[in-house]
């Protein structure tokens, strides 16, 4: 009995065993061929996968992979991966053939999917256009490679699928901004668009490769071309502080010339050359080839400018008549007394002081004149 | 246990003695000098010193043309306080009384500089610039007025003037003879001078021609004290240079751009400007 139980539970392990072990080749074939079938629909080409570089050895943990495939969250994907199951089902997979889908599918599934995926990426990256071009004017000539420049691998206006663990959100104007290794992001249909830095971004921590600017008594840090200020929550991008000098151009700042004078520019700002203590410095200006429109204020300030000159010209102007009045005066009453003194040519004394008081009448006219006209002026 | 007792008295009782006499020979060596600072506006510089500096101005004093090559590196010192080294090489001419012509080629971009005793004019070479403006007609004036109002000097400007030892010494407080040293096989007179800012020292050729072979500036009020050092070859005090030399060719400068000089005043302006407009 017991031997025949030996003999029934090893029959039955064995076979138990086999079993399993069947059943397992079959799940494992089974899910090699669920694997293959999504793989086939999740393929993915990776254009570039670099690394993030800041230029440091302390900040060169590694970030994950950029990517520049579009996001597969909206409805045009899903139905692109059901049409790949369908056909991967009724066909073999070459062995050694790639992974890719242009190697699995015939032409039409080809052209099709490709279109869809054209008109998607096309779609977000007029999108990801109009944004930038929103808020940062000329942005790629203007801020041309402003990340390569700082040693960051991040091409402005690429898109990645996901964002680097390590991330921040920020607010600015209503629009949720990413930050992280010294790169803005901001968010488009589930992927990043890898943008330039915000005015306004307060974030904790910038690239260590900065210049420190003094303009005044304020402290800039020039990060390639960006500004920021310290603040007590961390570092805020800001407007480019016009009249600050600064002795090296941001990597990629382009050259012009306005009126026949040099400039360089870079993102918003304006820089004119010009040596200092021999070696070439760079004033930050406003932009030379607008002529600014003068604000009510300055013009109320010219204006009050204006009357103060009048006024003081008006005065001076009467002060001198006045002068000549008293000289007029002063020689008719010379000639008085000489008549008196009965030692002048008496004709020749009296035609001059008729000449005399005619120009002295002439001229209290004048300043009659005058001093009504600074009167209505005072009104 | 007491001849080792007796023999530490013996060695603390000898270093005692010896620290002794060390500080009384420190004591009359000191009254017999006096140190910078102290003799009020007398330098303090040591006879052969002296001698040796002067002899030196002397004979480039007596050369109304020379030039040489200079092979320069220097620190810059990073907002860490970690200090970098820089390396550039200078080609400087002279022709007494009125021109110079001066050109340097460094890690941080190279420059030319022309003066013809009428007009001076700086090249940046890297970024493709120059700029040009009337200045005095001698040397001695331009380069006074260079750094009274641009604020600078072409490289190793103090051996271009008229009397090198004269501008040489003229700040120094206190300078020694270091001894007779090799600058690249070269026997040399090493002497060292102490400034108010900086320390500087000079190895003068030991032999007939009488040149500066090397200068270091330590610049030690400066966080860090970064250091210019200068090592001075190919000396020719026999030269002939053509004034073609000395007056930059307008055709040189068809593809560069022309800008301003900035002067120290405009620096004083743009800063009180920009206060204001705080």
């Amino acid at each position: 009995m017991t031997l025949i139980n030996k003999s029934i539970s090893k029959t039955f392990i064995f076979r138990l065993s086999t079993i399993i072990l069947v059943g397992n080749i079959i799940l494992s074939i089974n899910n090699s061929f669920v694997y293959g079938k999504s793989f086939g629909g999740h393929a993915r080409v990776h254009v570039f996968a670099s690394d993030f570089i800041d230029g440091s050895i302390h900040h060169s943990d590694r970030s994950k992979l950029l990517d520049e495939t579009p996001g597969e969250e909206n409805s045009g994907a899903i139905a692109d991966k059901k049409k790949h199951k369908q056909y991967e089902a009724g066909k073999e997979v070459k062995a050694g053939s790639t992974h890719q889908e242009s190697s699995l599918l015939p032409q039409e599934h080809m052209v099709n999917h490709q279109s869809i995926r054209q008109e998607k990426f096309q779609k977000h990256n007029k999108e990801r256009q109009v944004f930038l071009h929103e808020n940062w004017r000329d942005w790629e000539k203007n801020w041309r490679d402003y990340y390569i420049g700082l040693a960051v691998s991040a091409n402005l206006g690429s898109t990645v699928d996901a964002l680097p663990g390590q991330h921040t959100i920020l607010k600015i104007n209503d629009q949720d901004y990413y930050y992280s290794h010294g790169v803005f992001y901001v968010s488009s249909s589930g992927t990043y668009t890898v943008v330039p830095p915000p005015y306004g971004a307060v974030v904790d921590t910038i690239l260590t490769n900065y210049n420190v600017v003094q303009k005044g008594d304020k402290e800039y840090l020039n990060s390639g071309g960006v500004f920021y200020q310290k603040t007590d929550d961390g570092f805020q991008v800001v407007a480019p502080p016009t009249g600050a000098i600064i002795n090296k151009l941001p990597t990629y700042a382009r050259s012009t010339l306005i009126d026949g004078e040099l400039y360089y520019i870079f993102g918003d700002a304006y820089y004119q050359p010009a040596f200092q203590r021999g070696a070439p410095a760079f004033k930050i200006v406003k932009n030379p080839s607008v002529v600014i429109a003068p604000s009510a204020g300055s013009r109320l300030k010219e204006l009050e400018k204006q009357t103060i000159v009048s006024r003081r010209n008006g005065l001076d102007e009467i002060a001198r008549k006045e002068d000549e009045l008293a000289v007029l005066d002063q020689k008719i009453n010379d000639i008085k007394n000489r008549l008196r003194a009965n030692n002048a040519n008496t004709d020749d004394s009296l035609d001059t002081m008729l000449a005399i008081a005619n120009e002295k009448e002439n001229l209290v006219n004048l300043l009659e004149q005058l001093r009504s006209k600074r009167e209505a002026e005072e009104r | 246990m007491l001849r080792k007792h007796s023999y530490l008295k013996f060695v603390n009782t000898g270093i005692l003695s010896l620290l002794l006499l060390w500080s009384i020979s420190n004591g009359i060596s000191s009254a017999d000098e006096v140190q910078p600072g102290e003799a009020g506006e007398r330098p303090v510089i040591d006879a052969r010193t002296d001698i040796l500096l002067k002899a030196m101005g002397n004979y480039l004093k007596s050369s109304p043309q020379f030039s040489f090559h200079a092979d320069i590196t220097f620190d810059e010192v990073m907002p860490t306080r970690q200090k970098i080294q820089y390396a550039a090489s200078s080609n400087v001419a002279v022709h007494r009384p009125d021109m110079v012509y001066a050109e340097r080629n460094a890690d941080l971009g190279s420059k030319r500089f022309w003066y013809d005793g009428k007009i001076m004019t700086l090249m940046d070479m890297e970024l493709g610039v120059y700029a040009t403006e009337a200045v005095p007609d001698d040397i001695d004036s331009c380069m006074d007025h260079l750094m009274e109002k641009y604020g600078f000097s072409p490289p190793l400007v103090d051996l271009v003037y008229q009397d090198p030892y004269q501008i040489l010494i003229e700040n120094a407080q206190f300078g020694f003879y270091a001894g007779l040293h090799n600058v690249v096989g070269v026997r040399c007179h090493h002497l060292a001078f102490v400034q108010k800012d900086i320390d500087w020292q000079i190895w003068i050729e030991d032999g007939k021609q009488l040149v500066p072979r090397k200068i270091v500036i330590t610049y030690k009020n400066i966080p860090e004290s970064p250091q210019f050092t200068a090592v001075l070859s190919e000396w020719d005090l026999d030269a002939h240079l053509p004034d073609t030399l000395f007056n930059i060719d307008l055709a040189d400068t068809k593809n560069l751009q022309k800008i301003k000089f900035m002067t120290i005043t405009d620096a004083i302006l743009d800063k009180s400007i920009s206060e204001e407009q705080e």
